[in-house]
């Protein structure tokens, strides 16, 4: 899957590239368990920035649940940006917009993770 | 076919309040601002065409039963909640015209919800009646006994006049009954749920109810969209929000409306139903659920198209 990954202020950013559903949300699991413990070692948040992701199917937001309860007893917070019109609605109407803290930018979600 | 729905609900029957009855009255009174109508046809076609599902009518409030109508001059049923009763009376007033006195029910399970239209099934009574119960559990008849002892309900079960043949079906075998090829999955739910796939005059329908799907169960996962594989009609257990289903609902038994789209367009199915709805949920939210639903079938459809229904008690599904 396409991937990237960066580290500011301790905060571990990762750019999924493509639409998530069955055929590559193992692989999107298997990147963002790691970054959610390479986040608790920096002692910082993980921001996921969703802006080159244009759908996820429920397979894909199951992955990022299972981020969410990898991220819960390090204390590590998990922010999502990025989000286009659709994973908008997505988000909406799973309720997932209920679990996770979305941010309108990548800025946003930064100055929110270094708030604490 | 038709597919008839007695009774939409899970875990619990539920009744409209008169607080709601009263909240629909001045809804739609609100709605006719001050209209004048003519005749009852007149209120009758602003009603039917005017007026939003939750305001006009209600989505019911009967446990868990499904008819496919016309497979056979034999009844077809899916499960036994509450609806049962309804069906009963209706099927006896068919049978005063003519239709045998024959009935053939597929249980998902024995969950209460599921059984608990039977003690007041009233072709039950009737000597001349063949009642046959298949299912993937081989204790059906031991739970329908067990909620007519003495200590749960006046009338035993070896009150009842009808006769019965209890039949375990086995998952991967095929069994021919009422015009139907019936195959069943075992399903996850506490004690297992089964669902079936009939194919009846050309037609394929799968009742799909008290299922969770782990969606990390990539196996299983596909073992059901080859279930579900070009079925022209799919009805299944949406009764949570995919959060409640991945957090605080986990391990509950039950699917939810985003799983069940996304099912449905792997297996190439043309229409999904909307099944099994949450006791605790009013009119309004359960449109809400619909109409979110619908939303989420246009954002995530790459081929074609699935239409999706919601069902309430008395929705008939041509076929």
């Amino acid at each position: 899957m396409k991937w990237s990954k960066d580290l500011r202020q301790g905060n571990v950013i990762v750019s999924p590239g493509e639409p998530v559903d069955h055929e590559n949300a193992g692989e999107f699991e298997s990147l963002l368990i790691p970054a959610v413990e390479e986040a608790s070692r920096s002692g910082g948040s993980l921001i996921i920035d969703f802006r080159n992701v244009d759908y996820m199917t429920s397979i894909g937001l199951r992955a990022l649940m299972m981020a969410v309860k990898e991220a819960e007893p390090v204390s590590v917070k998990i922010l999502v940006t990025g989000l286009n019109e659709t994973m908008q609605e997505i988000f909406h109407i799973s309720g997932f917009e209920q679990l996770l803290a979305i941010h309108e930018s990548l800025e946003s979600a930064l100055a929110a993770a270094s708030a604490g | 076919m038709l597919v008839r729905f007695w009774g939409t609900r899970g875990s619990l029957p539920t009744a409209m309040r008169s607080g709601e009855v009263r909240d629909k009255l001045i809804a739609a009174l609100q709605a006719a601002n001050g209209r004048h109508f003519q005749s009852a046809a007149d209120v009758a076609s602003f009603v039917d065409n005017e007026l939003d599902f939750p305001i006009r009518s209600t989505y019911g409030g009967a446990s868990s039963c499904v008819e496919l109508d016309g497979t056979s001059d034999e009844f077809l049923v899916c499960d036994m909640g509450s609806g049962l009763r309804e069906f009963g009376l209706d099927a006896m007033r068919r049978s005063r015209v003519g239709r045998k006195k024959t009935y053939n029910i597929f249980m998902s399970h024995l969950h209460w919800d599921h059984i608990m239209g039977f003690p007041f099934f009233v072709p039950a009574f009737d000597p001349d009646v063949t009642i046959r119960i298949f299912g993937g559990h081989d204790t059906i008849e031991r739970a329908l006994r067990r909620q007519q002892e003495k200590i749960s309900f006046p009338v035993p079960f070896d009150y009842l006049k009808a006769r019965f043949e209890f039949t375990t079906l086995v998952p991967g075998e095929v069994a021919d009954v009422a015009g139907c090829r019936v195959e069943l999955i075992r399903q996850h739910h506490d004690n297992d749920s089964y669902g079936y796939r009939f194919f009846c005059n050309g037609k394929s329908v799968v009742y799909s109810t008290d299922a969770e799907h782990k969606l990390g169960d990539q196996e299983s996962m596909q073992r059901f969209v080859e279930f579900f594989r070009n079925a022209d009609l799919v009805i299944m257990d949406t009764m949570y929000s995919f959060a409640d289903a991945m957090s605080m609902k986990a391990d509950w038994g039950h699917s939810s409306n985003v799983v069940a789209v996304d099912l449905c367009h792997r297996a190439s199915a043309r229409r999904l139903v909307m099944f099994h709805h949450e006791p605790i949920f009013g009119d309004n939210t359960i449109r809400k659920m619909h109409l979110d639903t619908i939303r989420y079938e246009e954002l995530m459809r790459r081929e074609s198209a699935l239409e999706v229904l919601c069902a309430y008690d008395g929705l008939e599904v041509p076929l």
